[in-house]
Parts: C-alpha cells; sequence; structure tokens
C-alpha cells in the first residue's frame, strides 16, 4: 500500500515562500498502474519526486508498505530507489555515449549484483524492451522511441516494486508513444510491477486503474476504475482527507529479502514460489 | 557500487573525452620525465660512485690513522694540544703513527695484514736522456693493486723496484710499456735543508689509470714498504716524523669493514672504511637529487591545478548523467569515488607517458652522455622498474587529491536539479 498523508511542500523561504503540494492524501494498492495527472505547475512533479524518495515532504507523511519515507536515513532512501524503485523520465537520460548493455548495467552496479548474474538480467531486461538486437549499439545511434525503450529496460533491469514515468511520451510523436504505453502496461501485466505515471494526457491516464487528479497542489480527484485497460466505467471517489479513502487489495508480494534473480524465459514470476533461495546471511532488507 | 564497477566507469568516461584527458594527463607526464629522469640519473650517480670506491679502495680494508684531523675534519682556526706524537703530512701537522702503533693495528684480531702509507713528494724523477717529473712516492698496497698494462707483481713489491704508471713514459723516453720493463728510474728526494738524495729502482710494471680510478691520490711511481719506510727516514731525519707513518691501510680476515673499523677504534685509533666514503658521497649525491626533485615537483603542482580544472569540467558537463546515477540509488560516496579515480586515472596516464618518454630518451642518449661527461662505460641513467611504478603511483595519489574538490561537487548535487530539463 503506498499511503500519502497530508502532504505539503515549500519551495523557498519566507516571502518567496511557493507551495507546491497543499495536503496531499490518497491510497493506492501496490501492484495497480496510477496516473498522476495534472496541468503543468499542479505539483505533479514534485509529488513524483517525494514518492521517488528524491526529496522530502515539508510537512505530512509518506508511507510505502508501511515504512514511512520521511523517517528513512539517506542510506536507507538511497537503496530504496536502487532496490524498489526504477524510473523513466520524459526525456530518457540515456547516455549516449555507452552502448545499451553498459547503461542498462547501472542499476545492477549501484545494487551490487555479481557480474556473474549481470549478463543474463540485461539480455532479459533488452529482451522485454525488444531491443535485444542492440546490445553493443551505443545509445546515441538510437532514436527517441528506442531510447525510452532502453530507459525502460534500465528501469526494470533490477526488478523494482514500483516503476515510475515522468511524462514518458512527451518527446514522442504519438505511434511511438502508444508503443511505449503498452509496453510500460504489458510489463506491469506480467511482472506485476506497480506503475505510476505523471502525465497531462487525459487518454493515458484512463488507461490507469488509479486516476489521481491534482490541481494547484491539492488532489481534485481520485478516481477507480474497475479495469486495468481503458474505456472502463469509471467511479469517481472523493479525495482522502474528506472521509472516504481509496483501499484495494494489496498487490502480491514478493518474498522479503530477494534480490533481483534472473529466470530462465520469462521476467514474470509466481509470487508464491521463490526463484531461488534467499540468501541467508545479510539478507537484503527491501521496504517492500 | 562495487569498486571495481567504479574503475570501470571512471575509465570509460575517460576515453569519451580522450582529448581532454590526454592534455591533462600530458602536463602531468612533464613531471613524471622530470622525476623519472632525477630518479634515473641519481641511481646511475650512486652506481659510479660505488664502482669508483670500489676501484679505489678495498671494501675489506680500512684505513687506520691516530688523529680524526687527517681525515679532514680539521677546525684550522683552533690550536690543537701538542703530542709527541705530531709530525708533518699533506701541509699540515697532525698526530701520526708510531711503529708501535703500527704493531698494535697489525696485531689487532682480525687484521690480517698492514701497509703503512707515508706522505712523501719526490723532488723529481727521471732518467738518463729523460725530463724531470714531479710525483708523489706511493706505496704498494696489495690489497689494492693498481691496473697494471704490462708486468706481474705478487703481493709484495721487492725492495728496489717500481711501477711505473704509463703517463712518465713519454717524457722519461720510453717508447711503450714493454720497452719501460727492467729499465732503471731515479727518484731524487729532499730532507728540509735542501740535501738532495736520489735512489734508483727498476721498473717491474706498468700501471694504466682507469676510468674510475679518479685519483684520490697524487699520481707518482710506486715502490715497496721497505723503501718507503727508508725514504721517509731520510726525509724526515732529525724530526719527529722520521719514524713515523701517515696512515696504516689495515686489510681485514674478511670481517664486516664496520667491525674491523670497531676494533681499531677501539684500540684508540681513528678509521674510515670504503662505507664511509660512499655515504659521504650519497649524501653529495641525494642533496643534488632532492634539488632537482623539488623542480620537478613545481611542475606538479601546475598539473595539480589543471587536474581540479579538468575535473571541474567534467562534473559541470555530467551534471544529468551524475543526478541520474543520484536517482537511481548510487551513494553519494560511491559518485565522489567515480570522479576521485577518475581523476588518479588521469594520473597514470600521465605518469606512464612521462616515464616511458623518460625511459626511451635516456636510454637512447645514455651513451652520448657518458661520453660527455666522462664516465668511461657506466651509464648515468640507471632506470629501475620498481622506482617508476613507485613514481607512478604516487602521481596517481597527487592526482586523486587533485580529484577530490570536484568529486565532492558531483556528490553533493541535488538530482531533482540536475534532472530538471529546460
Amino acid at each position: 500500500m503506498i499511503e500519502v498523508n497530508e502532504v505539503t511542500k515549500v519551495y523557498g523561504k519566507k516571502s518567496s515562500a511557493f507551495s507546491a503540494l497543499r495536503g496531499v492524501s490518497f491510497q493506492v494498492p501496490l501492484g495497480a498502474t496510477v496516473a498522476i495527472i495534472g496541468k503543468s505547475g499542479s505539483g505533479k512533479s514534485t509529488l513524483m519526486h517525494l514518492l521517488g524518495g528524491l526529496d522530502r515532504p515539508t510537512s505530512g507523511e509518506i508511507s510505502i508498505n508501511g515504512t514511512s519515507l520521511s523517517k528513512l536515513k539517506r542510506k536507507a532512501m538511497d537503496r530504496f530507489r536502487a532496490r524498489d524503485l526504477g524510473f523513466v523520465f520524459q526525456s530518457f537520460f540515456v547516455e549516449g555515449n555507452q552502448t545499451c548493455y553498459q547503461n542498462i548495467a547501472l542499476p545492477l552496479e549501484i545494487n551490487q549484483v555479481p557480474l556473474k548474474k549481470r549478463k543474463a538480467l540485461i539480455e532479459q531486461a533488452l529482451e522485454q524492451v525488444e531491443l535485444f538486437d542492440k546490445v553493443k549499439v551505443k545509445a546515441r545511434n538510437l532514436s527517441g522511441g528506442q531510447k525510452q525503450r532502453l530507459a525502460i529496460a534500465r528501469a526494470i533491469v533490477a526488478s523494482p516494486r514500483i516503476i515510475m514515468a515522468d511524462e514518458p511520451t512527451g518527446n514522442l510523436d504519438s505511434a511511438t508513444g502508444d508503443k511505449i504505453i503498452s509496453l510500460l502496461f504489458g510489463l506491469h501485466r506480467r511482472l506485476k510491477t506497480t506503475l505510476i505515471i505523471v502525465t497531462h494526457d487525459e487518454e493515458l491516464a484512463a488507461r490507469c486503474q488509479y486516476r489521481i487528479t491534482l490541481k494547484d497542489g491539492q488532489v481534485v480527484a481520485l478516481d477507480h476504475l474497475s479495469g486495468p485497460s481503458a474505456g472502463a466505467a469509471a467511479k469517481t471517489v472523493a479525495p482522502t482527507g474528506q472521509g472516504q479513502r481509496l483501499s484495494a487489495t494489496p498487490a502480491p508480494k514478493r518474498p522479503l529479502g530477494m534480490p533481483p534473480q534472473p529466470s530462465t524465459n520469462t521476467m514474470s514470476r509466481t509470487p508464491a514460489a521463490p526463484v531461488a533461495k534467499p540468501k541467508p546471511a545479510a539478507p537484503r532488507r527491501r521496504i517492500i | 557500487m562495487r569498486f571495481i564497477d567504479i574503475v570501470r566507469r571512471s575509465g570509460r568516461n575517460l576515453k569519451s573525452a580522450k582529448i581532454r584527458t590526454l592534455l591533462t594527463a600530458m602536463a602531468l607526464a612533464v613531471g613524471g620525465f622530470t622525476l623519472s629522469l632525477t630518479l634515473a640519473a641519481a641511481n646511475g650517480a650512486r652506481a659510479y660512485t660505488q664502482k669508483v670506491v670500489a676501484a679505489n679502495f678495498d671494501p675489506k680494508s680500512i684505513i687506520v690513522a691516530n688523529d680524526e684531523a687527517i681525515f679532514g675534519n680539521q677546525d684550522s682556526s683552533q690550536p690543537r694540544e701538542y703530542s709527541d706524537d705530531i709530525g708533518t703530512a699533506f701541509g699540515g701537522t697532525f698526530k701520526l703513527l708510531g711503529k708501535q702503533d703500527v704493531e698494535k693495528i697489525r696485531n689487532l684480531p682480525h687484521v690480517q695484514s698492514v701497509a703503512s702509507q707515508y706522505n712523501l713528494m719526490a723532488q723529481y724523477i727521471t732518467r738518463e736522456g729523460g725530463k724531470r717529473l714531479t710525483g708523489a712516492i706511493r706505496v704498494y698496497d696489495p690489497s689494492q693493486k693498481p691496473e697494471l698494462k704490462t708486468g706481474q707483481i705478487g703481493s709484495k713489491l721487492a725492495a728496489g723496484t717500481t711501477i711505473l704508471p704509463d703517463v712518465y713514459l713519454a717524457d722519461l723516453g720510453l717508447a711503450s710499456p714493454t720497452a719501460a720493463m727492467n729499465q732503471s728510474v731515479t727518484i731524487a728526494v729532499s730532507q728540509l735543508n735542501g740535501t738532495l738524495k736520489t735512489y734508483n729502482f727498476k721498473v717491474v710494471g706498468v700501471s694504466s689509470k682507469s676510468k674510475l680510478d679518479v685519483g684520490f691520490e697524487a699520481v707518482g711511481p710506486y715502490i715497496s714498504e721497505a723503501d718507503a719506510a727508508a725514504i721517509n727516514a731520510f726525509v724526515n731525519a732529525g724530526t719527529t716524523s722520521a719514524d713515523k707513518v701517515t696512515t696504516v691501510v689495515a686489510r681485514g680476515d674478511g670481517i664486516d669493514a664496520d667491525q674491523l673499523k670497531k676494533e681499531a677504534q677501539d684500540a684508540g685509533y681513528v678509521a674510515r672504511s670504503s662505507k664511509d666514503l660512499q655515504s659521504f658521497l650519497d649524501q653529495v649525491i641525494n642533496i643534488l637529487q632532492i634539488i632537482i626533485l623539488v623542480f620537478g615537483a613545481i611542475t606538479l603542482v601546475a598539473s595539480f591545478f589543471g587536474v581540479i580544472n579538468t575535473q571541474y569540467i567534467s562534473v559541470l558537463e555530467r551534471t544529468r548523467e551524475i543526478g541520474l546515477m543520484k536517482a537511481l540509488g548510487m551513494r553519494a560516496r560511491a559518485v565522489s569515488l567515480l570522479f576521485v579515480i577518475e581523476a588518479a586515472w588521469i594520473g597514470f596516464i600521465g605518469a606512464l607517458l612521462g616515464s616511458a618518454v623518460a625511459v626511451a630518451v635516456g636510454t637512447a642518449l645514455n651513451p652520448w652522455i657518458s661520453e660527455q661527461i666522462n664516465f668511461g662505460d657506466e651509464r648515468l641513467l640507471v632506470f629501475k622498474p620498481l622506482q617508476i611504478v613507485a613514481m607512478i603511483v604516487f602521481l596517481m595519489i597527487v592526482t586523486a587529491i587533485a580529484g577530490v574538490l570536484p568529486a565532492r561537487k558531483a556528490a553533493k548535487l541535488d538530482p531533482i536539479e540536475a534532472l530538471r530539463t529546460e
């Protein structure tokens, strides 16, 4: 469960202070697809930064699976981002002079995945985004859509529980953007990853199970759409803090302390059957 | 993040900015070049003096005297207490060694043989039909045989015979070393009042000066110890120096020269071994080396700032990349280390470049340098691999320190700021 409780964020000090978020509260279950929608300046990027542990709220609390992010020390926060989150950005942020392989290796290096296991994980991730033939190609030689696919591969390679995508289609033409979106939703279905998409695209938001609409730093609407795909009947729920709260069944959990493991042919894992023995010594603690 | 991954990433970063890396490394290479050559020159100089000392001094022997001042440690501005041992040598007055002293030294437990040394100058050295030449009278020391061009001499030079240095041959009218053999030469000596006396010697050998013989002693014919004693008795007749010996070369039975020296010192004498001379020469070389190293270090200071500058630019250029790495959960320490190691890589490349050029140039120029400074077959520049490795490591440490400041800037970068797109 991702719980956001009365979160505010103020930038600047005193006279120049600017409130980007003013008391935002909501709950969404892990394993869901969530759209954060709003116009520019509505505070959606700020909210994503807070959810992603890149910044801390001025007041209020964000907790993920019961762990309060604001209570995490810097090291634990870094680890949270490295192990539990995958980021996809509007402008890709792939390293042009590095090969696809090297780009995707970064999260594995940060997570200290042994060298021997990396190759399989990277190849799997590239397969997921259909870039397998580009392993040794430098990222600068890829097209925009390919770059974003590469970024997605980098986001999923360490098997995070949550993928945060900030305007993932913002720099792409609509046909390429559609492909990227299908890819993200496909990964969500297969990997049971929580997908949080920040966007101003209503059409894209409509495909998500949850839709959080922000305006001027406040939640103006929280919609729970029954189906994971577009077109399903929407049920508008009043934002939390005004009585009702959203809740849903919790997402299937990966056993605690499981490092990302390469599986043989597909990334989808049955949560009940662990793919490998958890290390008894020095277990890698995950927040979720 | 693992250390090895950081090292690899930093190496890759440098590869993507080849020209900048190379230019910064070039500045370091100048320092590395200077340091390599300085170290090599000092190595060569030390090796050379070692050979010189070995060629001029028997490592098994020590020089024993009765007066510290004879080794040059005299403060001539102060008067010294008179004693009956005082005599003249090398133009000064010193306590010399008497007959009993020589016997005492001969009887020290580890002394195998002694050779008395006198400070004698010939009035002139001549031969029928030849010029009159000056020269010192040197006592033949079996432990430090001169290099012979011709002749065979055993452990002792017979009385009445001499070994003539080859530089005397032409002026004495001797065509070649072999022609000089068995010829007679005359050595005239003079008392203080001017009374001359001549001694005739048969030439039994001709010595040559090796390039390593730097001439600690004045040139002159070698004669036997007994003849030298007789000449000394004549020259100094009526003075306290008549029956005295300037110094004694005591040859040990193979024990360490330092122990032999201690034995002589315990007996009340002063002594010097070849090691003492070597350490004195080494000290001179070390001082020269330090002076040059300081200049090398100054060039390093310049490249130190060069590395800081380069790394700052690198951090600025890669703001977004750093932001991404931090957003993906890379620890600030790992980010910092990435840039510190990158700087160390630059140091490695620069030092490698500098030392490689130094070795190449040095090796090529060595024969020419040796010729210019009259080094004989010795080489001035002696490169030691371990020393070069240590120098490279040192430069890597220096550049890593230079990289700390920019690395801290990188580590402090706020990922949100860094990833903000315009």
